[in-house]
């Protein structure tokens, strides 16, 4: 409140400053001009009597005319001048942010609809299979070889720093294979959420390599990258349109069946059917009218029509009634199976039934392992788990 | 000179602590910049709103000329006489209305012009903007305050609004008028020019003084 309390003094006393000049100047040029007025009126009665210069009454009056009309001008003229100087401020700030540089990408292997052959070796097929590959042309040898989609990731050794100055991850190993379920577990800003968005290439990581199916994914297109994981975070973001539309925002060419589909996976099939049009309902600017734990319905909806092969879930903490909270964990252990799965949990009986838990504390695990393992430590995680202090 | 101060807290935006307001670089750049993104498109119309403001000046001077006419052939020697001609008055009347008109058909027509170019080039600037920014990366958004980049859509946008349609042909339009005034002036008189001058001298010295005395 201060701040704003300091901002609007500082508002106030400068406009007043300015208001005062104007209001001094105003009546002080034109006191001035009506001097000019009667000083040209008198000398150019004096001409037009003797007739000096063929000077007439007539050129006085047209004279005096233009005499008013001239100061008008000028004045303004300093003020336009000011006026688009000004402008110049508030263009400079257009062209800096239409001159910022776009998101790079030097990725070159692609996302492609594939089939296999009796052999099990993969080609490139024209329509939509079911199947995916990663397209990898090797330029040293001029090769393309394909790598099935499956959802194996591997972090090797990452540091990673939102500034090269101040690492914030370190030595981070991850090896999730297909179908494994990893859990991320710290305290705030122990760097959970980075990790995850150092999977999809939100930032580049400073060391270290991290392989998608053995790919490094730096060598990957960020689009088709992004393309093969799916993201449920705690915000969900829906746009003006129908139900059906925001679902099938996962994978645009989705028909209908497929959105009811995912919406009766994701739980969320019952109470669109409730709504006034059903899956047609129009929800107006980020589903203002819809609950919370409803919007995260929607989300897991969206995840689940892309069917994506890795999945980056951050569960939502923030409140929501107990009965839709159940409605979206089923929704989310469903939507889980049989994919890569990074959660950032919160809620014990996600991470329970985890493949491996990570224990995160300032940028490095610390810990990891089962649940089982983890609670045999009697460290960090049991600590968490039981809320117990550890005799030492 | 009013703008000074105004100025300062506009552009120092993020002066919450930060010092003195970051210097225009290269504002001519920026100007010539400006004009392209805006004109650009719409060189045409451009051609005819300048055409419109040289005719309304032209028109509103030639108004004022007439006054010397009406005087010096039309009033002063008919004073006294018994029956006096107002046919050759009619006439002339009649032929101002006639150029005031077209004076006033010219400002309509270039304003009008100038919506439609600041109209058009504004939503191709806006149009611009989104996009490129669709492009950036995360880091972008991550780094600056979602206020500052709303700020310049509605703000700094605006503000280039009512420069391009206003601001703009006025200032054109009053260097026109200054030239022709001053031209006419002369032909009327010179030494009355010299007077009138001075005085505009004295007044362009006394805003520098209430300025720099002020502040």
């Amino acid at each position: 409140m201060e701040d704003f309390d300091e901002l609007n003094e500082n508002l106030y006393v400068s406009a007043n400053n300015a208001n005062k000049y104007v209001n001094i100047m105003g009546p002080i040029n034109a006191q001035l001009g009506n001097v000019s007025y009667v000083l040209v009126a008198i000398v150019g009665a004096i001409f037009a009597i003797g007739n000096f210069w063929g000077f007439t009454l007539g050129s006085l009056a047209s004279f005096l005319t233009f005499n008013r009309n001239l100061n008008m001008p000028i004045n303004q003229i300093s003020q336009q001048f000011n006026t688009v100087v000004m402008a110049l401020a508030g263009a400079d700030r257009v062209f800096k942010l239409m001159d910022e540089e776009p998101e790079t990408d030097e990725g070159y292997v692609m996302l492609v609809n594939a089939k296999k052959d009796d052999e099990g070796n993969i080609t490139e097929s024209e329509e939509r299979t079911g199947l995916w590959a990663w397209k990898h042309y090797h330029k040293a040898e001029g090769t393309t070889t394909y790598v099935e989609l499956k959802g194996d990731v591997v972090f090797n050794d990452v540091d990673f720093g939102y500034t090269d100055e101040k690492i914030v991850l370190h030595n981070i190993d991850i090896y999730a294979t297909p179908g494994m379920k990893i859990a991320f577990v710290g305290s705030t800003g122990a760097g959970k959420t980075t990790i995850t968005n150092l999977i999809n290439r939100f930032y580049d990581i400073q060391d270290g390599k991290i392989r998608y199916d053995g790919i490094n994914i730096n060598k990957i297109k960020k689009a088709d990258l992004r393309r093969s994981l799916g993201i449920v975070l705690q915000d969900t973001h829906l746009f003006t349109g129908t139900i059906k539309e925001n679902i099938r925002y996962g994978r645009l060419d989705a028909t209908d069946e497929e959105v009811v589909a995912a919406a009766k996976l994701a739980n969320a099939h019952s109470f669109i059917r409730h709504l006034p049009l059903g899956y047609d309902t129009v929800i107006t600017g980020d589903g203002g009218s819809l609950s919370q734990g409803q919007r995260q319905l929607l989300a897991i909806a969206r995840a689940a029509i892309a069917d994506p092969p890795v999945l980056i879930l951050d569960e939502a903490t923030s409140s929501i009634d107990t009965r839709t909270e159940k409605l979206i964990q089923q929704g989310m252990d469903k939507l889980m199976k049989g994919r890569t799965t990074f959660v950032i949990a919160h809620r014990l009986s996600t991470i329970k039934n985890s493949d491996c838990i990570m224990v995160l504390e300032q940028g490095r695990i610390i810990e990891r392992g089962t649940h089982e393992q983890l609670l045999e430590q009697k460290g960090r995680y049991y600590h968490l788990y039981t809320g117990n202090q550890i005799a030492s | 000179m009013a703008e000074q101060k105004p100025r300062e807290i506009k552009m120092g935006r993020g002066a919450r602590g930060m010092g003195p307001r970051p210097k225009l670089e290269n504002p001519g750049r920026i100007f010539k910049r400006l004009c392209a993104a805006s004109f650009g498109h719409y060189k045409l119309h451009m051609v005819f709103v300048c055409l419109g403001i040289f005719l309304s000046v032209l028109c509103t001077v030639r108004g004022t000329l007439f006054m010397k006419e009406l005087v010096d052939v039309y009033i002063l020697p008919m004073i006294g006489q018994k029956d006096p001609d107002f046919i050759p008055l009619r006439n002339a009347i009649i032929r101002m209305v006639i150029i005031l008109a077209v004076g006033i058909l010219s400002t309509f027509t270039y304003n009008k012009l100038m919506i439609y170019v600041s109209q058009g080039s504004l939503k191709s600037i806006r149009t611009t903007l989104f996009e490129r920014m669709e492009n950036l990366p995360v880091k972008y958004f991550d780094t600056h305050s979602h206020g500052d980049i709303m700020s310049v859509y509605t703000n700094d946008v605006d503000t280039l609004r009512q420069v391009i349609s206003q601001t703009m042909p006025q200032l054109l339009n009053s260097v026109i008028t200054v030239v022709s005034i001053l031209i006419s002036m002369i032909a009327l008189s010179l030494p009355l020019t010299f007077v009138t001058l001075f005085m505009v001298a004295v007044m362009l010295f006394a805003s520098k003084a209430v300025v720099s005395g002020r502040f």
